[in-house]
């Protein structure tokens, strides 16, 4: 193809766009509707992961306090240690402890004579849906008759890092199926747009034109849409992310408080503008493959 | 020479074997032994045998089903034949490989019975897309769109929709559309099969002339009108077969005098046969 083809190509495609207003106009409101609906959803199970990532940080940690000997806490240090499931133990002993209430409240130091805090083992977990069962298992007597206490994330936490578990397995299926989704319906518009030209493309094969010339102008629509389409989800769910937010930020909770989200507006667009062009490029490529074996 | 000399004498037996062979470098279309079948019952054309030189004007002619139209399609390459040969400008399309199927194309123009055009384009750019096609520069557009608009009568509508034209018109651009890469071999399906009488006369004129100019052109039709007013050869179908190869026909087929059938000199003779 020279230079003078490819420009003719390139104008053919956009005025076709022009000239199939109609046509371009629903083909591209089921694109973006398409990608909306997928841009959202991967948007929202990419974050809830993200969050679910940062918990662990800050509330995975379980405080076992032992009130005995020092020879104790460090016995019962070393069997937590060979549990499974727990990334590090370390002793906290009962005058760290003391000095750091001093510290951070020097009224309640003074008021008491003597120190009574017990040594305590700050335990953080590998997998924070698995804290339960070391909570469990510490608060045994059996096993740990010399732990008086157990202090661990609250329950609310624990099935929000569940439930996240889950997310991740459900979520990475359904943006998958949903991928999937749109891609059928964008091959579809796409092919009904195509159908409704078949006349043109028959006329075109019959007066000597290449597969690809006649295929040219009709994937640059299809990336046309995908690209519009796109930008138009893309604003769509940056300003649905801006509504959620201020509605969630309402609760002022201590969970989804401060997880900055790492995709800005920019890459969120940049994603669904890839996932638009990959889609609408591999659907026009299969609705023109059929229509252009026929003659 | 010889031609005339065996002109002089129809019942020599010489006649027939000799006219079939012309030499090849003057044939624009040769089917040997072509047969085209849809599953086992439907025949669509059975062994048709038959050659049109160049520069011929030839109506093809029949019932509704009789095998004309798949003639034009097997023509353009829009459909092989179950069996036989056919040869057209020079390129086999029986091996014709599907690559080779556009480029081929480039050497025919094709006029249809419903004109064909991209409604979205105006009269220009209709004409135009046949040029781009080939990969003609835009000065090269600029020259040959006029000059083809001229020839067929509408240089005064470039700008035009085909919607915005008479069925006639639509025609002209359809011809012109065919004729702008100056190809060897014009078909046509029908090309007045939309148009009232005054304006098929006009339309026939139309491949009259370019057939004048040199481009050997083959129109599929039931239009009584045009075949009888320009007489010329005519190859009529009946249920898949070529059944009358008339030099200079009707579109009935005359009552023949055994006398006086002697083909016209200046036309082709007899060149189809089947079995």
């Amino acid at each position: 193809m020279n230079l003078s083809s490819f420009f003719f190509l390139v104008r053919e495609g956009f005025r076709n766009i022009r000239r199939n207003g109609l046509m371009s106009l629903a083909a591209l409101g089921t694109v973006t509707v398409a990608l909306t609906v997928l841009g959202s959803s991967l948007w929202t199970a990419y974050r809830i992961n993200e969050i679910a990532q940062a918990q662990p940080r800050t509330l995975n940690e379980i405080d076992a306090f032992i009130p005995g000997e020092r020879s104790a806490s460090t016995a019962v240090l070393a069997r937590v240690q060979a549990l499974p499931n727990v990334a590090s133990v370390k002793l906290v002993t009962r005058e760290q402890a003391w000095q750091e209430m001093q510290q951070s409240d020097p009224t309640m130091g003074q008021a008491l004579d003597t120190n009574p805090l017990p040594d305590k083992l700050a335990i953080e977990t590998r997998d924070p849906a698995e804290m339960g069962a070391l909570v469990a298992r510490l608060r045994d007597h059996s096993q740990f008759a010399e732990i008086a206490e157990v202090k661990s994330t609250s329950d609310e936490v624990r099935i929000m890092l569940a439930a996240a578990r889950i997310i991740k397995i459900v979520g990475g299926m359904a943006a998958l199926g949903l991928f999937l989704a749109t891609f059928f319906i964008v091959h579809n518009t796409i092919r009904l747009t195509v159908f409704a030209r078949r006349r043109e493309i028959r006329t075109m094969q019959l007066v000597g034109a290449t597969p690809g010339f006649i295929r040219f102008p009709l994937l640059l629509e299809g990336v046309f849409h995908g690209v519009v389409g796109a930008l138009i989800a893309g604003a769509i769910v940056l300003f649905c992310r801006a509504q959620v937010g201020v509605f969630v930020s309402r609760f002022h909770s201590v969970l989804l408080g401060d997880v900055p989200a790492r995709l800005g507006p920019v890459e969120l667009i940049g994603g669904m503008v890839a996932i638009g062009v990959l889609v609408s490029l591999i659907g026009s490529h299969m609705a023109m493959h059929r229509f252009l074996r026929q003659v | 020479m010889r031609r005339s000399i065996i002109g002089l004498f129809p019942a020599c037996p010489l006649r027939r074997t000799v006219q079939t062979k012309a030499p090849r470098a003057t044939l624009m279309i040769e089917l040997t032994d072509v047969s085209v079948a849809y599953g086992n019952e439907a025949i669509a054309l059975s062994h048709v045998t038959l050659r049109v030189v160049k520069g011929e004007f030839v109506f093809v002619v029949g019932p509704t089903g009789a095998g004309k139209s798949t003639l034009l399609k097997l023509l353009n390459r829009e459909e092989r034949p179950t069996e036989g040969r056919i040869v057209v400008a020079s390129t086999d399309l029986t091996t014709l490989r599907p690559s080779q199927i556009p480029l081929f194309r480039r050497h025919l123009g094709v006029v249809f019975q419903d004109f064909g055009l991209l409604p979205t384009q105006t009269v220009y750019e209709n004409i135009a897309f046949a040029l781009r096609v080939i990969g003609a520069t835009g000065g090269v557009v600029k020259r040959k769109v006029p000059e083809v608009l001229e020839m067929v009568g509408l240089a005064h509508r470039p700008d035009a929709f085909p919607g915005q034209l008479s069925g006639g018109e639509q025609q002209r651009v359809a011809i012109a559309r065919a004729l702008v890469n100056d190809p060897p071999l014009l078909l046509a399906d029908e090309p007045t099969g939309n148009l009232d009488p005054d304006t098929s006369d006009g339309i026939a004129d139309l491949l009259r002339h370019i057939n004048l100019r040199g481009t050997t052109v083959v129109v599929v039709t039931h239009d009584v009108r045009i075949v009888d007013r320009l007489a010329r050869r005519v190859l009529a179908f009946e249920r898949g077969r070529l059944v009358r190869d008339e030099a200079r026909g009707g579109y009935r087929a005359a009552e023949v005098d055994e006398d006086t059938d002697t083909p016209s000199p200046e036309a082709p003779p007899l060149q189809g046969v089947t079995r």
